[in-house]
């Protein structure tokens, strides 16, 4: 379903007299759906970049990104229209990021339930899903109608991850979801997330945590520390 | 997928037009070193689909303004080419009135009476300063009024309910509806503006730096206002702001501008965290 074809990304520094930092280069994978791939491989090896540049907030310098979208068929996803990507960002794509940003002034039950909302679900029926998953995830109900911007980091980040699986997105991106969670709540999210895969979701995952990572891959590709 | 909007190599010159004005040599300013003509905006393409939000950022004197000002029929392009539904301008069908006009067609030189028919009917428009989009001294709902009859009401009753359900849309107390703008607060008065601009249900709707000038709590609200009608009537919206945080808070496209050229375009994020452009690198390092 997604297949990554010599994929590399430089930085190039205007600021800096255009200096060139790399990325990541030649990066080949593909991934079968309903499959987990992991990306591992020592920081500052690239795998956020890798991650960030399937969903597009990367722009690839060079390579493709096959992906097979439901709606619009076969797409570069390092090429695509802009108008295509956000269709399939709404539609079929989940990201997970270890850094949080909090939507402001929104209630943390209805951050949740606006991805159901907007895709023409009733309100009502939406934000009692999205308590259910709160409430899975260890969120007590008494924060459920304030705003996540008070929330400490833990619970931000489980709002963040009840957010992107709440539509169980087709293809979901997981950059350390468990990074600042403790035992019990990386329990709830890896609890969620086979239930994910049982439904048919593909999923790509960094995980700093070895034992997680294998728990959650079918199949690990290994990203090499850069030769200085 | 078929845009809502496309532009086409829209460029604006003030003064005599000389061969070189457009050179993409002239990358250091706008004014022509040969004719001295300002080029506000040179070959500006892009296009907008429905449900979209696109933020057009750039210092003072970009150019961003007078792109929207033209969108807007404020301002005539020295040329360009803009489209308004192409291939499918039955679905902006009106009671009683014939749009047919606008498939295939450059709006930009149409004549003037079909531009105001257009502006009227398919385009709403927020100014930076209400002064340009209110009348200040007539009443909020007589402003709202004004701007049904332009788009062909005719009942007094049916402007007056709608004009009393747009501002409580728009969260401006409905007691106040016979009040003059010029009684009201800064944020206010935005949000008479909004509910005027939203009052003859357009498809596209223009903001010209909304919130600029006001304190923050108000600022926050008028914009948490302006997100909420977007998702709610899924409108196609053009933002115009220098502010990066109301790009991120709002749009979903971006596109940089500078001497009146389109210097990057991406999706928001992808503009923000990952700037091709030495200006747009500049831009996203001086954010606060």
């Amino acid at each position: 379903m997604l297949k990554l074809i010599n994929l590399s990304k430089n930085f190039t520094l205007h600021m800096h007299n255009d200096k060139i930092i790399e990325g990541f280069i030649n990066v080949t994978f593909n991934v079968k759906e309903g499959r987990s791939l992991g990306i591992s491989g020592p920081s500052g090896a690239g795998k956020s970049s890798i991650i960030k540049c399937i969903y597009r907030t990367y722009l690839a310098s060079a390579g493709s990104i096959n992906y097979e979208s439901v709606q619009f068929g076969n797409v570069d996803l390092a090429n695509a229209p802009e108008h295509i990507i956000l269709k399939i960002r709404d539609n079929e794509m989940g990201y997970i990021t270890q850094f949080l940003r909090v939507i402001p002034r929104v209630p943390c039950d209805l951050v949740v339930a606006e991805p159901l909302i907007l895709a023409g679900k009733p309100a009502q029926e939406a934000l009692d899903m999205s308590r259910l998953m709160l409430s899975r995830l260890g969120i007590p109900e008494r924060l459920f109608g304030t705003f996540p911007a008070t929330f400490s980091g833990g619970e931000q980040q489980r709002v963040n991850i009840a957010r992107a699986v709440i539509r169980s997105p087709r293809l979901l991106l997981l950059d350390e979801p468990t990074a600042s969670l403790d035992n019990k709540s990386v329990g709830a999210v890896m609890g969620i997330l086979h239930e994910l895969r049982e439904k048919g979701s593909t999923m790509i995952g960094i995980f700093h945590d070895p034992s997680i990572m294998k728990e959650f891959s079918d199949s690990i590709y290994s990203v090499e520390e850069k030769i200085q | 997928m078929i845009p809502v909007l496309e532009v086409k190599n829209i460029s604006k010159i003030y003064g005599k037009e000389c061969p070189h004005c457009l050179d993409p040599e002239n990358a250091g300013g706008s004014i022509c070193p040969f004719c001295h003509s300002v080029a506000a905006c040179r070959d500006v393409s892009f296009s907008l689909y429905e449900d979209e939000v696109l933020g057009i950022v750039g210092e003072s004197g970009s150019g961003k303004s007078t792109l929207l000002k033209i969108l807007n029929f404020d301002e005539e392009p020295t040329r360009g080419v803009m489209e308004i539904g192409r291939g499918n301008p039955g679905k902006f069908g009106i009671k009683g009135i014939n749009l047919d006009f606008i498939e295939n067609a450059n709006l930009l030189t149409l004549n003037p009476y079909r531009k105001r028919l257009l502006r009227n009917h398919l385009m709403g428009m927020v100014y930076q300063n209400p002064h340009l989009g209110l009348k200040m001294h007539i009443s909020s709902g007589g402003n709202i009024g004004e701007r049904l009859l332009m788009a062909g009401w005719r009942n007094i009753g049916s402007i007056r309910s709608r004009a009393m359900e747009l501002l409580i849309k728009t969260e401006v107390p409905p007691e106040r509806m016979d009040e003059a703008p010029s009684k009201f607060s800064g944020g206010m008065q935005q949000r008479v503006q909004i509910a005027k601009a939203l009052s003859n249900n357009p498809i596209i709707l223009y903001l010209d730096e909304p919130t600029t000038g006001l304190d923050l709590s108000v600022q926050a609200r008028v914009l948490d206002l302006v997100k909420k009608l977007q998702k709610e009537l899924k409108l196609a919206m053009i933002v115009v702001s220098h502010d990066l945080g109301i790009i991120r808070h709002l749009t979903s496209r971006t596109i940089v501008m500078k001497n009146g050229r389109v210097v990057e375009s991406g999706l928001t994020d992808q503009v923000l965290e990952d700037p091709q452009n030495a200006y747009t690198q500049l831009l996203v390092h001086s954010n606060l």
